[in-house]
Protein backbone atom coordinates (compact mmCIF):
# COMPACT_ATOMS: atom_id res chain seq x y z
CA UNK A 1 0.00 0.00 0.00
CA UNK A 2 2.81 2.59 1.25
CA UNK A 3 4.68 1.72 -1.89
CA UNK A 4 1.77 2.36 -4.58
CA UNK A 5 1.02 6.16 -2.49
CA UNK A 6 4.40 6.62 -3.22
CA UNK A 7 4.66 5.98 -6.43
CA UNK A 8 1.47 8.06 -7.02
CA UNK A 9 2.13 11.03 -4.85
CA UNK A 10 5.68 10.81 -7.34
CA UNK A 11 4.00 11.42 -10.13
CA UNK A 12 1.48 14.33 -8.65
CA UNK A 13 4.67 15.95 -7.46
CA UNK A 14 6.05 15.56 -11.20
CA UNK A 15 2.83 16.54 -13.35
CA UNK A 16 2.20 19.62 -11.04
CA UNK A 17 5.81 21.34 -10.67
CA UNK A 18 6.11 20.45 -14.38
CA UNK A 19 2.55 22.50 -15.30
CA UNK A 20 3.70 25.17 -12.74
CA UNK A 21 6.80 26.07 -14.79
CA UNK A 22 8.94 29.00 -13.56
CA UNK A 23 8.00 32.73 -12.19
CA UNK A 24 10.41 35.36 -10.68
CA UNK A 25 7.95 36.92 -8.07
CA UNK A 26 7.31 38.15 -4.64
CA UNK A 27 5.86 35.56 -2.44
CA UNK A 28 2.34 35.76 -1.17
CA UNK A 29 1.86 33.73 2.37
CA UNK A 30 -1.63 35.26 3.43
CA UNK A 31 -3.70 37.07 1.40
CA UNK A 32 -4.61 39.58 4.79
CA UNK A 33 -2.00 42.57 4.59
CA UNK A 34 -1.98 43.24 8.29
CA UNK A 35 -1.98 40.64 10.32
CA UNK A 36 -3.50 41.49 13.76
CA UNK A 37 -0.27 40.09 15.78
CA UNK A 38 -0.10 43.16 17.71
CA UNK A 39 -3.23 42.54 19.60
CA UNK A 40 -4.01 44.20 22.86
CA UNK A 41 -3.74 41.68 25.68
CA UNK A 42 -7.15 41.00 27.33
CA UNK A 43 -7.98 39.37 30.66
CA UNK A 44 -7.23 35.98 30.24
CA UNK A 45 -10.51 33.72 29.94
CA UNK A 46 -10.74 30.02 32.01
CA UNK A 47 -13.93 28.50 30.68
CA UNK A 48 -15.35 26.25 33.59
CA UNK A 49 -15.08 22.53 33.09
CA UNK A 50 -12.47 23.00 29.67
CA UNK A 51 -9.51 21.60 31.62
CA UNK A 52 -11.66 18.21 32.93
CA UNK A 53 -13.00 18.12 28.76
CA UNK A 54 -9.69 18.50 27.63
CA UNK A 55 -7.91 15.93 30.04
CA UNK A 56 -11.42 13.41 29.53
CA UNK A 57 -10.47 12.64 25.92
CA UNK A 58 -6.77 11.57 26.16
CA UNK A 59 -5.74 8.18 25.50
CA UNK A 60 -3.75 8.26 28.80
CA UNK A 61 -3.17 10.01 31.93
CA UNK A 62 -2.55 9.83 35.51
CA UNK A 63 -4.76 10.68 38.81
CA UNK A 64 -2.97 13.76 39.32
CA UNK A 65 -3.96 14.79 35.55
CA UNK A 66 -0.98 14.45 33.54
CA UNK A 67 -0.71 12.73 30.14
CA UNK A 68 1.37 9.51 29.62
CA UNK A 69 2.91 9.43 26.58
CA UNK A 70 5.77 6.86 25.54
CA UNK A 71 9.14 9.05 25.15
CA UNK A 72 9.66 9.35 20.86
CA UNK A 73 6.80 7.18 20.51
CA UNK A 74 5.41 10.36 18.68
CA UNK A 75 8.29 11.49 16.82
CA UNK A 76 7.71 10.57 12.96
CA UNK B 1 -39.49 25.14 6.72
CA UNK B 2 -40.04 28.53 5.56
CA UNK B 3 -38.28 31.59 6.84
CA UNK B 4 -42.14 33.02 7.06
CA UNK B 5 -43.26 30.37 9.36
CA UNK B 6 -40.75 30.65 11.47
CA UNK B 7 -40.68 34.29 11.48
CA UNK B 8 -44.69 34.44 12.43
CA UNK B 9 -44.50 31.17 15.06
CA UNK B 10 -46.47 29.03 12.70
CA UNK B 11 -44.02 26.64 13.67
CA UNK B 12 -42.16 26.88 16.94
CA UNK B 13 -38.59 25.79 17.16
CA UNK B 14 -39.40 22.61 19.08
CA UNK B 15 -41.68 21.68 16.34
CA UNK B 16 -38.99 22.52 13.59
CA UNK B 17 -36.66 20.46 15.43
CA UNK B 18 -38.81 17.43 15.84
CA UNK B 19 -39.75 17.56 12.11
CA UNK B 20 -35.77 17.50 11.21
CA UNK B 21 -34.60 14.53 13.75
CA UNK B 22 -37.67 12.75 12.14
CA UNK B 23 -36.74 13.24 8.31
CA UNK B 24 -32.82 12.15 9.85
CA UNK B 25 -34.33 9.08 11.31
CA UNK B 26 -36.48 8.11 8.01
CA UNK B 27 -34.23 8.95 5.79
CA UNK B 28 -30.16 9.43 6.42
CA UNK B 29 -29.33 6.10 6.57
CA UNK B 30 -29.35 6.27 2.55
CA UNK B 31 -28.10 9.64 2.91
CA UNK B 32 -25.14 9.41 5.27
CA UNK B 33 -25.01 13.14 5.48
CA UNK B 34 -25.09 12.92 9.48
CA UNK B 35 -22.09 11.54 11.98
CA UNK B 36 -23.60 12.57 15.17
CA UNK B 37 -26.50 14.44 16.11
CA UNK B 38 -26.80 16.60 18.84
CA UNK B 39 -28.71 15.15 22.05
CA UNK B 40 -29.20 18.16 22.89
CA UNK B 41 -31.15 19.93 20.68
CA UNK B 42 -34.79 19.40 21.75
CA UNK B 43 -33.85 20.89 24.75
CA UNK B 44 -32.07 24.18 23.07
CA UNK B 45 -35.13 24.42 21.17
CA UNK B 46 -37.52 24.47 24.13
CA UNK B 47 -34.91 27.38 25.51
CA UNK B 48 -34.93 29.46 22.33
CA UNK B 49 -38.84 29.24 22.24
CA UNK B 50 -38.79 30.57 25.64
CA UNK B 51 -37.07 33.31 24.52
CA UNK B 52 -39.35 33.75 21.57
CA UNK B 53 -42.20 33.97 23.62
CA UNK B 54 -40.67 37.06 25.89
CA UNK B 55 -39.37 38.60 22.73
CA UNK B 56 -35.43 38.23 23.43
CA UNK B 57 -34.28 35.81 20.97
CA UNK B 58 -31.58 36.45 18.45
CA UNK B 59 -32.04 36.67 14.43
CA UNK B 60 -31.36 32.90 14.15
CA UNK B 61 -34.14 31.85 16.39
CA UNK B 62 -36.02 28.65 15.26
CA UNK B 63 -33.64 27.98 12.42
CA UNK B 64 -31.62 24.75 12.60
CA UNK B 65 -28.51 24.39 11.96
CA UNK B 66 -26.31 20.97 10.48
CA UNK B 67 -22.52 21.54 11.18
CA UNK B 68 -19.47 20.07 9.38
CA UNK B 69 -17.47 17.94 11.60
CA UNK B 70 -13.94 20.05 10.90
CA UNK B 71 -15.11 22.66 13.37
CA UNK B 72 -15.53 22.22 17.05
CA UNK B 73 -19.27 22.12 18.93
CA UNK B 74 -18.69 21.77 22.98
CA UNK B 75 -19.70 18.38 23.84
CA UNK B 76 -20.11 16.73 20.40
CA UNK B 77 -17.34 14.95 18.09
CA UNK B 78 -15.10 16.96 15.38
CA UNK B 79 -13.98 13.84 13.90
CA UNK B 80 -12.90 15.36 10.51
CA UNK B 81 -14.57 12.26 9.01
CA UNK B 82 -11.52 10.25 10.45
CA UNK B 83 -10.52 7.22 12.38
CA UNK B 84 -7.98 10.01 13.84
CA UNK B 85 -10.05 11.81 16.23
CA UNK B 86 -13.28 9.19 16.02
CA UNK B 87 -13.21 9.77 19.85
CA UNK B 88 -12.45 13.57 19.82
CA UNK B 89 -15.10 14.99 21.73
CA UNK B 90 -14.67 19.28 21.98
CA UNK B 91 -13.78 20.96 24.55
CA UNK B 92 -14.85 24.21 23.26
CA UNK B 93 -17.35 26.08 20.88
CA UNK B 94 -15.41 27.52 17.96
CA UNK B 95 -15.89 31.36 17.63
CA UNK B 96 -18.86 31.06 14.43
CA UNK B 97 -20.57 28.39 16.85
CA UNK B 98 -20.32 30.68 19.91
CA UNK B 99 -21.85 33.48 18.04
CA UNK B 100 -24.63 30.60 16.32
CA UNK B 101 -25.59 30.16 19.77
CA UNK B 102 -25.87 34.08 20.74
CA UNK B 103 -28.59 34.60 17.71
CA UNK B 104 -30.38 30.79 19.01
CA UNK B 105 -29.66 29.36 16.25
CA UNK B 106 -29.98 25.20 17.28
CA UNK B 107 -27.22 22.93 16.26
CA UNK B 108 -28.49 19.56 15.13
CA UNK B 109 -25.51 17.78 14.45
CA UNK B 110 -22.35 17.33 12.84
CA UNK B 111 -22.19 16.07 9.18
CA UNK B 112 -20.02 13.92 7.23
CA UNK B 113 -17.38 15.31 4.89
CA UNK B 114 -14.20 13.87 3.33
CA UNK B 115 -11.59 12.95 5.94
CA UNK B 116 -9.78 16.34 6.90
CA UNK B 117 -11.30 17.97 4.18
CA UNK B 118 -8.92 16.15 1.83
CA UNK B 119 -11.43 15.25 -1.26
CA UNK B 120 -13.71 16.75 -3.65
CA UNK B 121 -16.11 13.96 -3.55
CA UNK B 122 -17.33 12.79 -0.03
CA UNK B 123 -16.41 9.52 -0.66
CA UNK B 124 -12.96 9.22 1.46
CA UNK B 125 -15.00 9.72 4.87
CA UNK B 126 -13.91 6.99 7.75
CA UNK B 127 -17.80 7.18 8.76
CA UNK B 128 -18.58 6.07 4.48
CA UNK B 129 -19.58 7.36 1.60
CA UNK B 130 -22.36 10.77 1.52
CA UNK B 131 -25.63 10.16 -1.06
CA UNK B 132 -26.65 13.39 -3.77
CA UNK B 133 -29.69 13.84 -2.52
CA UNK B 134 -30.51 15.40 -5.98
CA UNK B 135 -28.44 12.77 -8.01
CA UNK B 136 -29.28 9.81 -6.52
CA UNK B 137 -26.03 7.17 -7.48
CA UNK B 138 -23.93 10.73 -7.82
CA UNK B 139 -21.53 12.10 -5.63
CA UNK B 140 -22.61 15.21 -3.39
CA UNK B 141 -19.22 16.26 -4.15
CA UNK B 142 -16.90 17.59 -1.19
CA UNK B 143 -15.11 18.08 1.16
CA UNK B 144 -18.59 19.67 2.70
CA UNK B 145 -20.21 16.36 1.64
CA UNK B 146 -22.41 16.29 4.36
CA UNK B 147 -23.89 19.73 5.04
CA UNK B 148 -24.57 20.35 1.44
CA UNK B 149 -26.63 16.98 1.48
CA UNK B 150 -28.07 17.98 4.68
CA UNK B 151 -29.28 21.10 3.14
CA UNK B 152 -30.88 19.21 -0.51
CA UNK B 153 -32.36 16.84 1.68
CA UNK B 154 -34.02 18.96 4.09
CA UNK B 155 -32.40 17.63 7.64
CA UNK B 156 -31.75 21.44 8.38
CA UNK B 157 -32.21 24.56 7.62
CA UNK B 158 -29.17 25.90 7.27
CA UNK B 159 -25.71 24.65 7.28
CA UNK B 160 -21.62 25.64 7.90
CA UNK B 161 -18.83 24.23 5.55
CA UNK B 162 -15.28 25.02 5.17
CA UNK B 163 -13.69 26.27 1.92
CA UNK B 164 -9.93 25.30 0.91
CA UNK B 165 -10.45 24.98 -2.96
CA UNK B 166 -13.87 24.67 -3.14
CA UNK B 167 -15.15 22.82 -0.44
CA UNK B 168 -18.26 24.40 -0.15
CA UNK B 169 -19.14 26.06 -3.38
CA UNK B 170 -18.10 22.16 -5.57
CA UNK B 171 -20.77 20.23 -3.13
CA UNK B 172 -23.36 22.92 -3.36
CA UNK B 173 -23.24 22.95 -7.18
CA UNK B 174 -23.53 19.41 -6.82
CA UNK B 175 -26.43 19.22 -4.54
CA UNK B 176 -28.07 22.03 -6.08
CA UNK B 177 -27.95 24.74 -2.79
CA UNK B 178 -26.68 27.78 -2.56
CA UNK B 179 -23.12 28.13 -1.39
CA UNK B 180 -20.89 30.81 -0.15
CA UNK B 181 -17.39 31.15 0.40
CA UNK B 182 -16.31 34.17 2.21
CA UNK B 183 -13.43 36.69 1.99
CA UNK B 184 -10.42 34.89 3.56
CA UNK B 185 -10.23 36.90 7.04
CA UNK B 186 -14.14 37.44 7.33
CA UNK B 187 -15.07 34.64 9.34
CA UNK B 188 -12.84 33.62 12.50
CA UNK B 189 -11.12 30.45 12.17
CA UNK B 190 -10.91 29.83 15.43
CA UNK B 191 -11.97 26.43 16.15
CA UNK B 192 -11.73 25.45 12.62
CA UNK B 193 -9.67 21.94 12.24
CA UNK B 194 -7.52 23.41 9.89
CA UNK B 195 -6.41 21.49 5.76
CA UNK B 196 -4.44 24.74 5.07
CA UNK B 197 -4.59 27.56 7.20
CA UNK B 198 -3.38 30.39 4.49
CA UNK B 199 -6.45 28.92 2.66
CA UNK B 200 -9.48 27.76 4.57
CA UNK B 201 -12.63 29.62 5.40
CA UNK B 202 -15.99 29.01 6.77
CA UNK B 203 -19.07 29.80 5.48
CA UNK B 204 -23.14 28.48 5.20
CA UNK B 205 -24.41 26.69 3.04
CA UNK B 206 -28.99 27.10 2.50
CA UNK B 207 -31.29 26.22 0.15
CA UNK B 208 -31.92 30.19 -0.41
CA UNK B 209 -29.97 33.25 -0.88
CA UNK B 210 -31.60 34.94 2.23
CA UNK B 211 -31.03 32.41 4.89
CA UNK B 212 -27.53 32.30 3.45
CA UNK B 213 -27.18 35.51 3.94
CA UNK B 214 -28.50 35.76 7.49
CA UNK B 215 -26.04 32.91 8.56
CA UNK B 216 -23.30 34.69 6.90
CA UNK B 217 -23.72 38.29 8.86
CA UNK B 218 -24.46 36.13 12.11
CA UNK B 219 -20.58 34.50 11.38
CA UNK B 220 -18.68 37.83 9.84
CA UNK B 221 -16.44 39.79 11.69
CA UNK B 222 -13.45 40.55 13.20
CA UNK B 223 -12.28 38.55 16.68
CA UNK B 224 -9.39 39.22 18.62
CA UNK B 225 -8.92 35.29 18.68
CA UNK B 226 -7.77 34.93 15.48
CA UNK B 227 -4.40 36.39 13.81
CA UNK B 228 -6.09 36.71 9.91
CA UNK B 229 -9.52 38.12 10.81
CA UNK B 230 -9.37 41.38 9.46
CA UNK B 231 -10.85 44.38 10.82
CA UNK B 232 -14.24 44.45 9.18
CA UNK B 233 -17.60 44.25 10.65
CA UNK B 234 -20.36 41.48 9.24
CA UNK B 235 -22.57 43.75 6.96
CA UNK B 236 -26.01 42.93 7.50
CA UNK B 237 -26.22 40.98 3.93
CA UNK B 238 -29.76 39.66 4.25
CA UNK B 239 -31.79 43.60 5.00
CA UNK B 240 -29.85 44.39 1.84
CA UNK B 241 -30.81 41.81 -0.90
CA UNK B 242 -31.82 43.60 -3.67
CA UNK B 243 -32.40 42.06 -7.64
CA UNK B 244 -32.11 45.20 -9.27
CA UNK B 245 -28.80 44.59 -11.07
CA UNK B 246 -28.70 47.99 -13.00
CA UNK B 247 -25.63 48.61 -13.78
CA UNK B 248 -23.85 45.39 -12.62
CA UNK B 249 -20.95 44.68 -15.22
CA UNK B 250 -20.24 40.84 -14.77
CA UNK B 251 -17.15 38.80 -16.56
CA UNK B 252 -17.29 35.44 -18.31
CA UNK B 253 -13.69 34.48 -18.86
CA UNK B 254 -13.45 32.37 -22.29
CA UNK B 255 -10.86 29.58 -20.70
CA UNK B 256 -13.93 28.45 -18.43
CA UNK B 257 -15.48 27.47 -21.92
CA UNK B 258 -11.73 25.36 -22.18
CA UNK B 259 -11.72 23.21 -19.46
CA UNK B 260 -15.45 22.83 -18.76
CA UNK B 261 -17.61 20.58 -20.56
CA UNK B 262 -20.18 21.73 -23.28
CA UNK B 263 -23.28 20.83 -20.87
CA UNK B 264 -22.41 22.33 -18.26
CA UNK B 265 -21.29 25.65 -19.77
CA UNK B 266 -24.97 26.14 -21.63
CA UNK B 267 -26.60 26.03 -18.49
CA UNK B 268 -24.22 28.38 -17.05
CA UNK B 269 -24.42 31.40 -20.29
CA UNK B 270 -28.80 30.26 -19.56
CA UNK B 271 -28.49 31.60 -16.12
CA UNK B 272 -26.22 34.76 -17.25
CA UNK B 273 -29.13 35.94 -19.85
CA UNK B 274 -31.56 35.79 -16.71
CA UNK B 275 -28.75 38.44 -15.03
CA UNK B 276 -29.06 40.07 -18.10
CA UNK B 277 -32.77 40.23 -18.01
CA UNK B 278 -32.11 41.83 -14.48
CA UNK B 279 -30.42 44.59 -15.60
CA UNK B 280 -26.63 43.22 -15.55
CA UNK B 281 -24.38 43.52 -18.57
CA UNK B 282 -21.89 40.60 -19.51
CA UNK B 283 -18.64 41.21 -21.13
CA UNK B 284 -15.73 38.89 -21.97
CA UNK B 285 -12.52 38.91 -19.87
CA UNK B 286 -9.30 36.53 -19.88
CA UNK B 287 -7.78 34.49 -16.92
CA UNK B 288 -4.28 33.52 -18.40
CA UNK B 289 -3.37 31.90 -15.68
CA UNK B 290 -6.09 29.52 -14.73
CA UNK B 291 -4.22 26.41 -15.79
CA UNK B 292 -1.69 27.57 -13.19
CA UNK B 293 -3.71 27.46 -10.33
CA UNK B 294 -4.32 24.11 -10.20
CA UNK B 295 -0.76 23.23 -9.69
CA UNK B 296 -0.37 26.22 -7.01
CA UNK B 297 -3.15 25.22 -5.03
CA UNK B 298 -2.23 21.64 -4.26
CA UNK B 299 1.73 22.09 -3.60
CA UNK B 300 0.65 25.05 -0.91
CA UNK B 301 -1.78 22.65 0.30
CA UNK B 302 0.36 19.63 0.81
CA UNK B 303 2.75 21.67 2.81
CA UNK B 304 0.06 23.70 4.87
CA UNK B 305 -1.52 20.49 5.80
CA UNK B 306 1.55 18.10 6.58
CA UNK B 307 2.45 20.97 9.11
CA UNK B 308 -1.81 21.15 10.28
CA UNK B 309 -1.18 16.73 11.17
CA UNK B 310 2.10 16.80 12.98
CA UNK B 311 -0.41 17.47 16.22
CA UNK B 312 -2.18 13.75 15.55
CA UNK B 313 0.33 12.35 17.62
CA UNK B 314 -1.79 10.95 19.52
CA UNK B 315 -0.50 12.06 23.32
CA UNK B 316 -3.27 14.58 24.08
CA UNK B 317 -6.27 12.88 21.80
CA UNK B 318 -7.02 10.85 19.07
CA UNK B 319 -4.94 8.45 17.38
CA UNK B 320 -1.17 8.93 15.71
CA UNK B 321 -2.56 10.16 11.80
CA UNK B 322 -0.25 7.68 10.14
CA UNK B 323 -1.33 4.93 11.81
CA UNK B 324 -5.06 5.38 11.09
CA UNK B 325 -5.73 7.29 8.38
CA UNK B 326 -6.51 6.72 4.88
CA UNK B 327 -5.41 6.70 1.73
CA UNK B 328 -5.94 10.36 0.16
CA UNK B 329 -4.86 11.49 3.71
CA UNK B 330 -1.46 9.72 3.87
CA UNK B 331 -0.74 10.45 0.69
CA UNK B 332 -0.88 14.23 1.34
CA UNK B 333 1.12 13.49 4.00
CA UNK B 334 3.62 12.36 2.06
CA UNK B 335 3.63 14.53 -0.39
CA UNK B 336 3.59 17.54 2.46
CA UNK B 337 7.09 15.60 4.14
CA UNK B 338 8.82 14.86 1.02
CA UNK B 339 8.31 18.71 -0.35
CA UNK B 340 9.53 20.11 3.07
CA UNK B 341 12.40 18.04 3.50
CA UNK B 342 13.46 19.47 -0.39
CA UNK B 343 12.22 22.91 0.25
CA UNK B 344 15.64 24.47 0.68
CA UNK B 345 15.92 24.69 -3.22
CA UNK B 346 12.38 26.46 -2.84
CA UNK B 347 11.39 24.51 -5.78
CA UNK B 348 8.00 23.82 -4.98
CA UNK B 349 6.20 25.61 -1.63
CA UNK B 350 8.05 28.56 -2.87
CA UNK B 351 7.61 28.75 -6.60
CA UNK B 352 3.81 28.07 -5.54
CA UNK B 353 3.51 31.28 -3.24
CA UNK B 354 4.98 32.84 -5.83
CA UNK B 355 1.87 31.64 -8.59
CA UNK B 356 -0.15 32.76 -5.58
CA UNK B 357 0.70 36.32 -5.95
CA UNK B 358 0.26 36.11 -9.98
CA UNK B 359 -3.31 34.50 -9.59
CA UNK B 360 -4.15 36.71 -7.32
CA UNK B 361 -3.00 39.94 -9.03
CA UNK B 362 -4.82 38.53 -12.27
CA UNK B 363 -7.84 38.32 -10.28
CA UNK B 364 -7.79 41.60 -8.65
CA UNK B 365 -7.11 43.15 -12.11
CA UNK B 366 -10.43 41.61 -13.40
CA UNK B 367 -12.37 42.36 -11.11
CA UNK B 368 -11.14 45.84 -10.89
CA UNK B 369 -12.89 46.04 -14.22
CA UNK B 370 -15.84 43.72 -13.54
CA UNK B 371 -18.29 43.36 -10.72
CA UNK B 372 -18.38 39.93 -10.56
CA UNK B 373 -16.92 36.73 -11.94
CA UNK B 374 -19.14 34.58 -13.50
CA UNK B 375 -18.84 30.70 -14.37
CA UNK B 376 -18.74 27.56 -14.30
CA UNK B 377 -18.44 25.52 -10.71
CA UNK B 378 -16.85 22.39 -11.60
CA UNK B 379 -15.52 21.55 -15.06
CA UNK B 380 -17.99 18.33 -15.35
CA UNK B 381 -20.49 16.71 -13.31
CA UNK B 382 -20.55 14.91 -10.44
CA UNK B 383 -19.05 11.01 -11.39
CA UNK B 384 -20.95 7.81 -10.13
CA UNK B 385 -20.14 7.04 -6.16
CA UNK B 386 -17.73 4.18 -6.33
CA UNK B 387 -16.12 5.06 -9.66
CA UNK B 388 -12.78 5.14 -10.06
CA UNK B 389 -10.70 8.00 -10.74
CA UNK B 390 -6.65 8.77 -10.21
CA UNK B 391 -5.89 11.63 -7.62
CA UNK B 392 -4.73 14.00 -10.35
CA UNK B 393 -8.29 13.24 -11.82
CA UNK B 394 -10.16 13.84 -8.70
CA UNK B 395 -7.91 17.08 -8.25
CA UNK B 396 -9.18 18.87 -11.49
CA UNK B 397 -12.91 18.59 -9.76
CA UNK B 398 -11.38 22.15 -8.15
CA UNK B 399 -9.62 23.77 -11.30
CA UNK B 400 -12.51 26.79 -11.10
CA UNK B 401 -12.87 27.16 -7.49
CA UNK B 402 -9.10 27.17 -6.32
CA UNK B 403 -8.53 30.40 -7.57
CA UNK B 404 -10.87 32.49 -5.16
CA UNK B 405 -9.29 30.60 -2.18
CA UNK B 406 -5.77 31.52 -3.84
CA UNK B 407 -7.03 35.47 -4.29
CA UNK B 408 -8.71 35.61 -0.35
CA UNK B 409 -11.95 36.64 -2.25
CA UNK B 410 -15.44 36.07 -1.65
CA UNK B 411 -17.61 33.47 -4.04
CA UNK B 412 -20.83 32.16 -4.41
CA UNK B 413 -22.41 29.10 -5.74
CA UNK B 414 -25.99 29.28 -6.54
CA UNK B 415 -28.15 26.37 -8.78
CA UNK B 416 -27.56 27.12 -12.50
CA UNK B 417 -29.76 24.44 -13.93
CA UNK B 418 -29.74 20.59 -14.26
CA UNK B 419 -27.87 18.29 -17.34
CA UNK B 420 -30.17 15.06 -17.24
CA UNK B 421 -31.25 15.63 -13.59
CA UNK B 422 -27.94 16.57 -12.03
CA UNK B 423 -27.69 20.02 -10.86
CA UNK B 424 -25.20 22.59 -12.45
CA UNK B 425 -24.20 25.44 -10.19
CA UNK B 426 -23.39 29.10 -11.25
CA UNK B 427 -20.19 30.31 -9.89
CA UNK B 428 -19.95 33.78 -8.85
CA UNK B 429 -16.93 35.67 -7.68
CA UNK B 430 -16.32 39.20 -6.49
CA UNK B 431 -13.98 41.34 -5.35
CA UNK B 432 -12.48 41.52 -1.71
CA UNK B 433 -15.54 41.92 0.78
CA UNK B 434 -17.88 42.33 -1.71
CA UNK B 435 -19.98 39.55 -0.64
CA UNK B 436 -23.23 41.53 -1.07
CA UNK B 437 -23.05 42.11 -4.63
CA UNK B 438 -22.22 37.67 -4.73
CA UNK B 439 -25.75 37.76 -2.78
CA UNK B 440 -27.44 40.17 -4.74
CA UNK B 441 -27.08 37.96 -8.19
CA UNK B 442 -27.84 35.16 -6.54
CA UNK B 443 -30.96 36.72 -5.44
CA UNK B 444 -31.87 37.80 -8.86
CA UNK B 445 -31.52 34.62 -10.12
CA UNK B 446 -33.64 32.55 -7.88
CA UNK B 447 -36.36 35.04 -8.30
CA UNK B 448 -36.23 37.55 -5.32
CA UNK B 449 -37.46 41.27 -5.77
Amino acid sequence: MEEKLKRQAERVLRELSEALGEIDLEETYYVVDEINITRDDSKPEVKRGFRKAVLGIAPKRDEEGYYIAETGGWVA
Amino acid sequence: MSMEELRTGAVSTQENVARYLEAIEERDSEVNAFIELNPRAEEEARRVDEKLRRGEAGKLAGLVIAVKSNINVRGLRATCASKTLENYVSPYDATVIERIRREDGVIIGMTNMDEFACGSSGETSYFGATQNPSARGRIPGGSSSGSAAAVAAKFADLALGSDTGGSIRNPASHCGVVGVKPTYGLVPRHGLIDLAMSLDQIGPLARDVRSAALLLEVIAGHSDREATTIRARGESYSSQLSADLSGMKIGFAREFEEYTAGEIIREVKHALSKLEAQGASVVEVELPSLEKALPTYYLTVFVEFFSATRRYDGRRYGYRIEEVCGEEVLRRIMLGRYISRKEYSGRYYRRALQFRSLIKREMLEVLRSVDLIAGPTTPKLPHRLGESLTPLEMYAYDLLTVPANLAGIPAGVIKAGEVRGIPVGLQLQAGPLEEQKILNAMYALEGGE
